[in-house]
């Protein structure tokens, strides 16, 4: 059982390049806030509580692109492995870069609706859902965008090795916080 | 000389039952110290309505009657009628009333903003301390922060979005490090920051699914109660929770019925803030002829219609009559229960609300009476009498005559005095200050600030680094003879304009002193 699950997986080196994709988005969404936070901030907050606020932040980005690597790897387990696993890191990145450019949509329209519930915008996500599951179907099949996933997913496996450490500090501080 | 006979004194006797009757009475006017009759210790509730400006209520005056319930409050308690806030917003103006210290020195002066570490012992909840149990509530998250920095004195919180219907407050979740929870999620990960020209989550996915989630609640709830709220559910404008007073004010009685004696209790509650959403039974309740006098519009204001701010005080009179008819539930338990009996109840703002000069709200740099004067009522245990207090007060004071009323040790680092009628005595001399320096960094000398400050009748506005005509300028107004602040006296009444400008400048350079250019 263990086995056949094992050989589902695509390698530990080209999951770390999706990663790398994932945490990408997801981690500079939300430097690039951070840091239009923090002129404002250092109006007011001792740096101690400026890096706590990063340490919380840091770990959520950790659980949130871990979420969203599960889904790639769902996609591996339950479609045969010429769909996805085979090649993952075109059909991987392509999917997560298209989920989370929807999500960045997602987020940048909600608030306008002034808390009014955005039945425009959720509506139409199976539809958007479907479209994206296609358009990385396509990935996997024309060759020079297939080529440009995984070269791009290829260089982005750097930004696994820098924001992992990061992480499991921020998620070290936040345990800590949470339990003294 | 006289003999006092033994016939003298039984004639005397029949004194007994009158001074029997009368020393209730007696009590309240000769010794306003806390009135307990075994000399335990005596509850003390704090009840702050946010944004209330004293100018818009009834028991002060106003011609709508949008505060009955408060004034029926008023003929039991001490009633003050110039009291100001130290600040124009809520960080300021909480946190200098519960820690008895200026913006200037506390330096909360941001919005969102934080006490300078130094000072966080300095707060009423450590005051009181020893047998006290402290409790407070904030259903602002900005008072919140500021209650958070307290989290060593204060027993029990009650979270801001408690008695709600619809909330998306996340950082509850993290119960032992709230203070850091609260800014990470709240103030920033799950927050849609209105004030961005592009307000969107820092939490990419989280937060976007969180928000989905908490605007399904939303919908649910204002479907529900569509009928009962025409403008919509009320709620905080900058964080996501939304609230019945209905259900806040069950809540806050239920509260008060259970908590042990003796408790100081802060109850900071955000009606009638904006946004102005009255139930049905006050929609258009002021639909009338009454309209304030029209003033200059203000270089330094948004520009708004008389129309439009005529329409927006409307709004904001039917919710403070909305608010207020829920507080009159709350003294209704209060005094069946015989609370009142034993427990000095404060009823007041943390700072006010401006509809004039083409500036609406209190997130402006202008310091006009209604932005700053707060209402305050003051009732002490078994009190049944009104005492109407008309010199000006500040919000510093109120930590101060608290620990005087309870017995307390009066600390020496408050900024306060006691009020008076409480303990205190007017000094003409005395000088209060309100402050307004959201603009400018809490680290550093004041440079981009309002400050009015308050002598006696004459009130002297400083606007300070605002560019333009406002760079360096001064505004005087004698309130006693011009409440509404049309006649500024600065250039005719030239001596005492000079008088409290150098005060001024003296306590604002000895403020900035403190810290490098």
């Amino acid at each position: 059982m263990f086995t056949t699950l094992k050989n589902r997986f695509p390698n530990p080196q080209q999951i770390l390049a999706v990663y790398g994709v994932v945490s990408l988005i997801i981690y500079c969404w939300t430097l690039i806030w951070f840091f239009w936070k923090l002129p404002s901030w250092e109006y007011f907050m001792p740096l101690g509580n400026i890096a706590i606020v990063f340490a919380y932040s840091i770990a959520t980005d950790f659980l949130e692109s871990l979420t969203v690597l599960l889904l790639p790897l769902f996609f591996c387990i339950i479609l045969p492995g010429k769909w996805f696993k085979d090649v993952f890191l075109s059909r991987g990145s392509s999917l997560v870069i298209f989920g989370l450019g929807y999500m960045m949509y997602l987020s940048s329209h909600i608030a306008s609706n002034n808390d009014s519930y955005p039945t425009n915008l959720v509506r139409p996500i199976p539809v958007i859902g479907l479209l994206m599951l296609l358009m990385t179907f396509l990935v996997g099949r024309i060759g020079f965008l297939r080529k440009l996933f995984e070269q791009l997913a290829d260089r982005a496996t750097i930004f696994s090795y820098i924001f992992l450490p990061v992480s499991f500090l921020s998620l070290l501080v936040v345990v800590i916080r949470n339990i003294v | 000389m006289y003999r006092f006979s033994r016939r003298d004194f039984f004639k005397l006797s029949a004194l007994i039952p009158i001074s029997a009757i009368a020393s209730p009475w007696v009590k309240n006017f000769v010794s306003p110290k806390l009135i307990s009759q075994d000399n335990s210790p005596t509850n003390i509730i704090i009840i702050l309505f946010d944004a209330m400006s004293a100018r818009n209520l009834s028991v002060y005056g106003y011609p709508r009657n949008t505060t009955p319930n408060l004034l029926r409050f008023a003929s039991r308690a001490n009633v003050y009628h110039s009291h100001n806030s130290a600040g124009n917003f809520t960080v300021p103006g909480t946190t200098s009333l519960l820690t008895g210290l200026y913006p200037w020195t506390h330096r909360a002066i941001n919005e969102a903003g934080l006490m300078v570490r130094e000072f966080i012992e300095r707060n009423i909840f450590r005051s009181f301390g020893g047998p006290y149990q402290r409790l407070a509530f904030a259903q602002n998250l900005f008072a919140r922060f500021i209650l958070d920095q307290f989290n060593k004195d204060i027993d029990i919180y009650l979270s801001p979005e408690s008695f709600s219907l619809a909330n998306g407050i996340a950082g509850s979740w993290f119960a032992h490090d709230l203070p850091s929870s609260y800014r990470s999620f709240d103030d920033f990960l799950f927050k849609f920051d209105k004030e961005s020209s592009k307000p969107a989550s820092a939490s990419l996915v989280f937060g976007t699914i969180q928000r989905l989630f908490f605007l399904r609640q939303v919908a649910d709830a204002k479907n529900t109660y569509s009928q009962e709220f025409p403008l919509g559910l009320p709620g905080d404008d900058n964080y996501p929770i939304y609230y019945r007073l209905e259900d806040v004010f069950d809540g806050l009685i239920s509260t008060v019925k259970k908590i042990k004696i003796p408790t100081i209790a802060y109850f900071h509650l955000f009606p009638p803030h904006e946004p102005y959403r009255p139930s049905q039974e006050f929609f258009v309740k002021f639909f009338d002829d009454y309209l304030p006098p029209t003033k200059p519009e203000h270089s330094l204001s948004h520009g708004i219609s008389q129309n439009d701010l005529n329409g927006h005080r409307r709004r904001y009179d039917e919710y403070i009559a909305y608010a207020d008819s829920q507080f009159g539930r709350l003294l209704d338990v209060l005094g069946q229960s015989g609370f009142l009996e034993n427990s000095i109840v404060v009823v007041t703002g943390d700072h006010g609300e401006l509809f004039e000069r083409g500036e609406q709200g209190h997130a402006t740099p202008l310091l006009y009476d209604p932005v700053i004067h707060i209402p305050l009522l003051i009732s002490t245990p078994g009190q049944n009498n009104r005492n109407d207090i008309h010199d000006p007060t500040n919000s510093v004071d109120v930590l101060p005559t608290l620990l005087h009323l309870a017995n307390q040790p009066v600390p020496n680092w408050s900024e306060g005095t006691l009020l008076p009628g409480l303990g205190g005595t007017y000094d003409p001399q005395r000088s209060t200050f309100s402050i307004d320096a959201k603009l400018n960094p809490a680290f550093a000398p004041f440079k981009i600030a309002t400050i009015a400050m308050r002598k006696g009748a004459y009130k002297l506005i400083h606007y300070l680094g605002y560019g333009g005509e406002y760079e360096d300028a001064y505004e005087l107004y004698n309130l006693e003879r011009d409440i509404e602040e049309m006649n500024n006296l600065y250039a005719s009444e030239t001596a005492i304009a000079l008088q409290m400008k150098a005060e001024l400048l003296e306590s604002l350079y000895i403020v900035n002193s403190h810290f490098k250019s």
